[in-house]
């Protein structure tokens, strides 16, 4: 029982990440991003090309997938949504779904779509806890990661100058360019940002199951689940929502078995849909339009 | 750069002349006719593939187009009329005309109960919705599968209306050709009608449209089931038109493929769904015998053939953003620019 | 008499669409005056702030004619961060604040141009001027009363070191004593700093007092210009205008 609650809680960790990527885009970007699972996976295929195939040493690594990460994110702002600016929300949902498509291709292309190993700093092993309580080491490096960033993020979104510039254009873009704030680098930073996390969800959750697109990407999507319970734009509601969903994910599948997995998070989905759409921990009302 | 916003306003206050709709027309039926004499059996079922998804991107049109809704549900009504054809004609043993109608109906119910919890708040929860709808209907059908014939999936009997087998292409031609001209006429008018213009109230000012008494939810609504119902019709005559049904058809990338024809094809102009559906159904093969085209020892026409589903992907994302970018009236904006040139004295594209 | 610091000439703004909000309007703004824009609900006052101010790329409204020069600069339809970098600052009519945002957030949000010491002098220059807000810092904006929003945007504005500060309708909504309250800091603006100020103002005998010319916009049109005691003085404006109040 307790081996299931921890294996519940490294799941939510990795939710809670996945969920983050989607709020930030949504909240500073204004973008309901459709290709975070694409980018989750993209994000772990780079990872591996530097550590595995390259055999790179790990500060490379690190910094490489960062740095490659990021800029790819600056690359999507200043490619394809500064472009779109001024179109109407569909129009940039729609633009996120042809770069889920385009990533998919490009993945598959270059990596294949065969599961892979990746390698790893140190060998995975199982912690105990008391007497019977277990779960692996990369699973406590997950939740590590996790508080981390959320950690970083507060700190980031409350005390820095450029953070609380990403809220106020969050807030109202129009106002925060009347008042000098460059808003197009704050959307650069939100998509590299959210891309960031995305990778990193994405690397945790391959090392503690194996890296495959459609593995990770799937995961991606399901991370839909806590940014919605959260009610899409609030960093604080992901929590409790990828509890949830971590929880609804662990012991669903011990009931129903393995395949539930697949679809533990679309169903909590719906019936957040059909009972609070705007979200059960949200910030803020949605508007009615 | 024209915005979607613009376009839309300058698509809808232009009118098509009336001989230019009627020369049109004779056009069309010219070709129809021609079609199935000048292809061969291969090529005709290909364009009967073509006019198959026409259908559903007829009804995208719908929805995407004139109310400006994503919906990534597509693949999932795709499934639900495939699957529904596999249920009612193998385990049921139904006849084909009742098991479209059945199909045509479930299509509606599972678009209203899909719809109505996220079109009470805003566009884009029918996306997420729509989401969920896809991931939960793959994962029901596969279960389903598994469990009745395994993962080779369901082989159908040959449709047939009436006693008279349609068991060839030039039958399948004809049936679907029918069926797109009936359903395209659906969609001309209902753009037409009060909830056309409705709809595109709603897409283009929906503050507009709520203060002159129109409710956006049940009206949006209304597209969305309407489209569901079609698009699961569609899956069930691709069903019994390939005769078989299995689940690895049906991804996400399958549902952004028909958003693809719809955006390539310009929102919210039927006749560029139509376009759009023969352009994304038509592409692989024509890419496949162009690449057959170059020398055979190449290396690189050995990569492209054996990649040609990864190009694909990566050829519909990017035509979807770069079309949303610079085109957003699609092929249909771009063939009435091309006819304004030919004829400078027919006031027409802008 | 000074030059003019904003020169706007046959200025006209579109939303889209075949109809304009502002039609080839004509405005001199000379270096250290106040220049106050009347005009009914409706009549552009704000679309043409917002076309002299710059519009973003994300809105639908956009300068379809005409030219702006300020500072000897043309300056027709850059984006509203290049119009503030440049010293032609807004404080706007419906969100003047980060509600969101702590009021001292509000203030860090500003970008800030010179050294951190010339920073750090400046915060403390405006902070001083308006004494509630050393008392309301970690308050988000949103809390504040409508007359305290009104003057935390406008210290905002004033972290820009704005050359024109742009001001529209600083009184809408706001009680008699608040707009007394925010009418008093645009005059010791102006006396202090010598910024110049164009202000679009529907309560006119607040302005009045501060103003020395005039516009009357109607349908997006100026229908009558001139010093604001003629024009105030006018037939015309003390029957429109006037007429409810005096």
């Amino acid at each position: 029982m307790l081996t299931l609650l921890l294996g519940a809680l490294t799941l939510s960790a990795i939710y809670a990440l996945v969920g983050f990527a989607w709020v930030l885009l949504r909240r500073t970007n204004g973008i309901l991003n459709l290709a975070t699972g694409a980018q989750l996976a993209i994000g772990a295929f780079i990872f591996n090309q530097f550590a595995t195939s390259w055999q790179l040493p790990w500060p490379v690594v690190v910094l490489g997938t960062l740095a490659t990460v990021a800029a790819l994110g600056g690359v999507t702002h200043w490619v394809v949504f500064k472009k779109l600016s001024g179109q109407p929300e569909f129009a940039l949902v729609v633009a996120t779904l042809g770069l889920a498509s385009a990533l998919k291709g490009v993945s598959s292309l270059i990596w294949g779509t065969e599961a892979r190993v990746m390698r790893e700093p140190v060998p995975s092993q199982v912690v105990t806890f008391g007497d019977q309580a277990t779960t692996t080491l990369y699973g406590l490096c997950g939740l590590g990661a996790a508080v981390l960033v959320f950690a970083a993020a507060h700190t980031f979104f409350k005390f820095s100058t450029v953070g609380i510039r990403m809220r106020a254009a969050a807030e109202n873009p129009v106002l925060s360019a009347q008042g000098g704030i460059a808003v197009d680098w704050v959307y650069v930073l939100g998509w590299a940002m959210a891309l960031t996390v995305a990778a990193i969800a994405g690397i945790m959750y391959a090392y503690q199951t194996a890296l495959s697109f459609h593995g990770v990407e799937a995961l991606g999507m399901r991370g839909l689940a806590p940014a919605l319970i959260g009610g899409l734009t609030s960093v604080r509601g992901v929590i409790p929502g990828a509890l949830i969903v971590g929880l609804a994910e662990t012991f669903g599948t011990k009931v129903f078995g393995g395949s539930f997995q697949d679809v533990a998070a679309w169903i909590v989905i719906l019936v957040v849909l059909l009972i609070r759409p705007q979200g059960l921990f949200g910030d803020k009302q949605v508007q009615r339009v | 750069m024209t915005t979607v916003r613009t376009l839309f306003n300058t698509a809808t206050t232009m009118s098509e002349g009336g001989r230019g709709q009627a020369l049109r027309r004779i056009a069309i039926l010219a070709l129809v006719c021609v079609l199935p004499l000048a292809l061969r059996d291969y090529q005709l079922s290909l364009v009967t593939t073509a006019l198959i998804a026409a259908l559903g991107a007829l009804a995208l049109t719908l929805v995407t187009g004139f109310v400006g809704l994503v919906t990534a549900g597509n693949s999932a009504l795709l499934a639900l009329g495939a699957y529904g054809a596999a249920i009612g004609a193998v385990q049921l043993e139904l006849p084909f005309l009742v098991v479209l109608v059945g199909s045509v109906l479930v299509g509606a119910v599972v678009g209203l109960l899909a719809g109505l919890p996220a079109l009470r708040v805003s566009g884009i929860y029918l996306a997420i919705a729509t989401l969920a709808l896809h991931f939960i209907l793959i994962f029901v059908f596969n279960e389903y599968q598994t469990r009745a014939v395994g993962s080779a999936g369901f082989f159908l009997p040959t449709a047939s209306i009436g006693g008279l087998l349609i068991d060839n292409a030039i039958k399948w031609y004809a049936v679907l050709v029918v069926v797109v001209l009936a359903t395209w006429r659906l969609v001309e008018n209902l753009k037409r009608s009060k909830f056309g213009r409705a709809w595109m109230l709603i897409r283009d000012t929906p503050l507009a449209a709520a203060s002159q008494g129109i409710s956006l939810p049940a009206y949006k609504l209304a597209a969305f089931v309407v489209s569901s119902a079609i698009i699961s019709m569609s899956g069930t005559f691709l069903a019994y038109f390939q005769q078989a049904v299995y689940i690895e058809n049906f991804t996400l990338e399958l549902a952004i493929q028909y958003i693809a024809m719809v955006i390539i094809g310009g929102m919210g102009s039927s006749g560029g769904a139509i376009a759009g559906a023969c352009f994304v159904v038509l592409l692989p093969p024509m890419l496949s015998r162009a690449i057959a085209l170059l020398p055979s020892d190449a290396v690189v026409a050995g990569f492209l053939q054996q990649n040609l589903g990864d190009f694909q992907l990566i050829i519909y994302g990017t035509l979807v953003v770069v079309f949303l970018v610079w085109r957003p009236d699609g092929l249909a904006g771009l063939g009435q620019r091309v006819a304004a040139l030919r004829l400078p004295s027919r006031k027409g594209a802008r | 008499m000074n030059g003019p610091l904003l020169e706007v000439r046959s200025l006209t703004v579109s939303y889209g669409g075949d109809s304009v909000a502002v039609d080839g309007v004509d405005l001199v703004v000379r270096e250290g005056e106040v220049c106050l824009v009347l005009g009914a609900n409706g009549a552009g006052k704000t679309s043409l702030l917002r076309g002299i101010g710059g519009f973003a790329s994300s809105e639908p409204g956009r300068v379809r004619g005409g030219r702006v020069t300020f500072a000897g600069a043309d300056v027709t339809g850059l984006s509203p961060r290049a119009m503030a970098r440049r010293g032609l600052v807004l404080v706007p009519e419906e969100a003047k604040v980060f509600a969101s945002l702590t009021v001292d957030e509000n203030l860090r949000a500003v970008p800030m141009s010179g050294g951190r010491a010339a920073r750090r002098a400046l915060v403390d220059e405006v902070t001083a001027m308006f004494p509630f807000i050393a008392e309301r810092l970690s308050l988000p904006a949103g809390q504040l009363s409508g007359g305290e929003r009104q003057l935390l945007g406008i210290a905002r504005s004033l972290l820009l070191k704005p050359r024109l500060l742009m001001v529209d309708e600083a009184s809408l909504g706001l009680s008699p004593i608040a707009v007394e309250m925010v009418f008093d800091m645009l005059r010791s603006v102006v006396a202090s700093w010598g910024t110049t100020l164009l202000v679009v103002e529907q309560n006119v005998r607040a302005a009045q007092s501060i103003s020395d010319n005039a516009y009357v916009l109607e349908t997006g049109s100026v229908v009558l210009s001139g010093p604001a005691g003629d024009v105030l003085g006018s037939e015309r404006v003390r029957q429109t205008y006037l007429g409810l109040e005096m």
